[in-house]
């Protein structure tokens, strides 16, 4: 799950995006409104983070710009600004959620996992494909009652591929909504993680959830094509 | 009496002095104005009698007194007593007789006749007798013209004369008294409550106010220039003032929960974060690091904003005296110029002998918030330059500096509070430097300008009323 905070306090900024990453999200962080704008053009994520002052365009302008582009990328408004006013404000403008500091983790991670699920069509915390089982809120996945230990890659990789479950989704793909502009590994990181992801899930079972799309990529469970 | 609102007390009071009013006039009319009647009803009985006496004429001949047929005769002694028929025997309750040296009645009416006849006559004098409880006045007169000698007329008259017209006053007055006693109740009431409405106002506004806590609310009792009306002005200002006071107030602790949630966000998430599990020791330090710098704007800002505050609403709280501007500007300029930021130099030329009538600290605070906004905003390797001179009474304070400088449309703002331009967010500042310069200013009533360009730097200029 690939998220984007843009925040121009840069301590908060640097927490923050800490926070996420040892969650296993991957996460590009920026300080400034334009830069948000200018990366959003580009980059496809699975939610934002957004301050509402900020130098170059507030978080409101990063918003617009946004769903004027078309995307319903959910959004986060971090801020100060605690007012009611304020919170419909920031809500009707096209925020899928709003969180006033200080805030806790635990609070924003719950936010985090609410409103990407609902933008997957998903009201549970359990995600289901066959009998395997991701809780996206104590990360514990289970294929029937066997626990599977699972790396923080391994687990963002499976979580994508069960929220996309049935669709073929293409190694470019995948690789951008687990890692971030950070990573410079080669292209095959993919097919690594799938095959350590297959071992742990599918090792040992007969029936065999990951499945390769010849020339087109990757799914989980039964494909529509 | 305690308990009662001031209308009720009013009102009662006014109403217990005017019955005692009304009762003891009453008193009085009732009892100067019967013995005023018992004089006029023995005045009237004199004159009735002393009339009649002059109607009664003694003759030896009938013939002699040119009769009239109204007249009448009575034989005594050796002739006849004509009786004028101007005689009255009974007039406004007077009765008059004539009667002889032995009570012998010739002539007339008497009511009390029987119970009067042992009364001696006395002449020209006013007897009184009782009968059956009614007092009745007798007044008696001898007859001394010729041949009536030994004849006395006689007057009677009772004091109940008096009493009907007095019992008339008596009546009218029992009804008509307390009817205007409970007109002026009923007005006095009213007009009390008129007169004391603008204090119900008063104290009905000050009520809502204590209960909602809405210093918006004003007493409106109309146009006027009486007492009421001056201490409803006053309580207005006073209001007003209260108003303001809590305005900023709730400003500042709106500012302040606002601008504080950041800093404290940071640290709880960072704490949060690094409590999660065990860390290295450079972890922890950096962790404390990132705790120990936010505190550090936590504490500016508090200052800052406490400083911003007490200029606006506690100002004469600072001294004002004959301050060394030329000695200040030479000495902060000195001070700060060995802080090397940025690389950027500082120079400055200030002329002597420039006292302005004000705050040190202030003005020393003035020229420090100006400086390290020019440092913070410069360039690196850049310069400032602050001058100090004399024009036209005014001194004129300088800080120039070729950084980034100020948009054209926010120029404007950057006095108030908290605003800070994009390009300056995220940056040390507290955004309340510059509104401090502005309180400053005002305080010391002076003037301050911006001119400034986008990319080549501002020039913030401040007028002083100089010291002659």
């Amino acid at each position: 799950m690939r998220i984007l905070i843009a925040e121009d306090e840069k301590d908060l900024n640097r927490i923050i995006t800490r926070k996420l990453t040892s969650d296993g999200y991957s996460v590009d962080s920026c300080f400034d409104g334009g830069d948000a704008i200018d990366i959003l053009s580009y980059t496809d994520y699975d939610a934002i983070i957004l301050d509402i002052m900020m130098p170059g365009a507030d978080g409101f302008t990063v918003l617009r710009r946004l769903r004027e582009s078309g995307k319903n990328t959910p959004v986060l408004f971090l801020t100060a600004r605690d007012g009611v006013a304020d919170r419909v404000k920031g809500l009707d403008s096209g925020a899928n959620d709003y969180l006033v500091k200080p805030f806790s983790f635990e609070e924003l991670s719950a936010r985090l996992r609410a409103m990407t699920r609902r933008s997957y069509g998903f009201s549970d915390n359990v995600l289901r494909v066959d009998d395997l089982t991701l809780n996206s809120a104590s990360h514990v996945v289970k294929r029937g009652e066997k626990v599977i230990d699972l790396s923080a890659k391994e687990y963002a990789l499976l979580e994508y591929l069960m929220m996309n479950r049935g669709v073929v989704l293409s190694r470019d793909k995948i690789e951008n909504h687990i890692w971030n502009f950070d990573y410079e590994g080669g292209t095959n990181v993919v097919d690594v993680y799938i095959s350590y992801l297959r071992k742990k899930i599918d090792g040992g079972f007969d029936k065999k959830l990951i499945r390769t799309v010849r020339g087109h990529g990757y799914v989980l469970g039964d494909s529509d094509r | 009496m305690k308990g009662m609102s001031i209308r009720i007390k009013i009102t009662v009071w006014f109403s217990l002095a005017l019955i005692a009013v009304v009762f003891f006039t009453y008193i009085t009319v009732i009892s100067v104005g019967n013995s005023i009647l018992q004089k006029s009803v023995r005045d009237n009985l004199i004159t009735a009698v002393e009339n009649n006496v002059d109607e009664i004429v003694f003759y030896k001949d009938v013939t002699e007194s040119k009769p009239d047929p109204a007249d009448d005769f009575i034989e005594f002694g050796n002739g006849y007593l004509k009786i004028d028929d101007d005689y009255l025997d009974q007039v406004n309750g007077i009765y008059t007789a004539l009667y002889t040296d032995e009570a012998l009645m010739l002539y007339g009416e008497n009511p009390i006749s029987k119970e009067s006849v042992n009364l001696k006559f006395t002449d020209s004098q006013i007897q009184k007798i009782k009968v059956s409880g009614t007092l009745y006045y007798i007044f008696d007169r001898r007859l001394s013209q010729d041949g009536t000698q030994g004849l006395w007329l006689r007057g009677i008259v009772s004091e109940k004369q008096g009493s009907v017209q007095m019992s008339t006053i008596s009546k009218i007055s029992l009804i008509i008294m307390p009817l205007l006693v409970l007109l002026a109740i009923i007005g006095g009431y009213a007009i009390a409550g008129r007169a004391l409405k603008p204090i119900r106002e008063i104290s009905d506004t000050a009520a809502k106010i204590e209960k909602g806590g809405d210093l918006k609310q004003r007493i409106d009792i109309g146009k006027g220039n009486d007492e009421l009306h001056r201490l409803a002005d006053s309580f207005n200002q006073m209001f007003k003032r209260l108003e303001n006071a809590f305005e900023s107030e709730r400003q500042f602790t709106f500012d302040a929960s606002h601008e504080l949630r950041t800093p404290v966000s940071v640290i709880a998430a960072e704490c949060e974060f690094t409590l999660e599990q065990e860390r290295n020791a450079d972890e922890y330090r950096e962790a404390l690091k990132v705790i120990e710098r936010q505190g550090k704007k936590m504490t500016n800002l508090i200052n800052d904003m406490l400083d911003v505050t007490r200029l606006e609403t506690r100002a004469d709280s600072f001294a004002r005296e004959n301050v060394d501007l030329s000695e200040l500007v030479a000495s902060t300029c000195k001070d700060t110029a060995l802080i090397k930021q940025k690389g950027i130099t500082l120079k400055y030329s200030a002329e002597s002998g420039i006292h302005v009538r004000g705050n040190a600290l202030l003005l020393s605070r003035l020229l420090t918030n100006l400086i390290s906004n020019a440092y913070r905003y410069g360039v690196e390797n850049g310069n400032i330059f602050v001058s100090l001179k004399i024009t036209e009474g005014e001194a004129l304070i300088s800080v120039e500096d070729d950084g980034i400088g100020i948009e054209k449309d926010e120029q404007d703002k950057i006095f108030s509070r908290f605003y800070q331009t994009d390009s300056s967010r995220s940056n040390e500042g507290t955004g309340l430097g510059l509104a401090m310069v502005y309180e400053i200013v005002q305080f010391h009533k002076g003037t301050i300008r911006v001119e400034s360009e986008s990319g080549k730097g501002s020039r913030f200029t401040v007028h002083l009323p100089a010291q002659q």
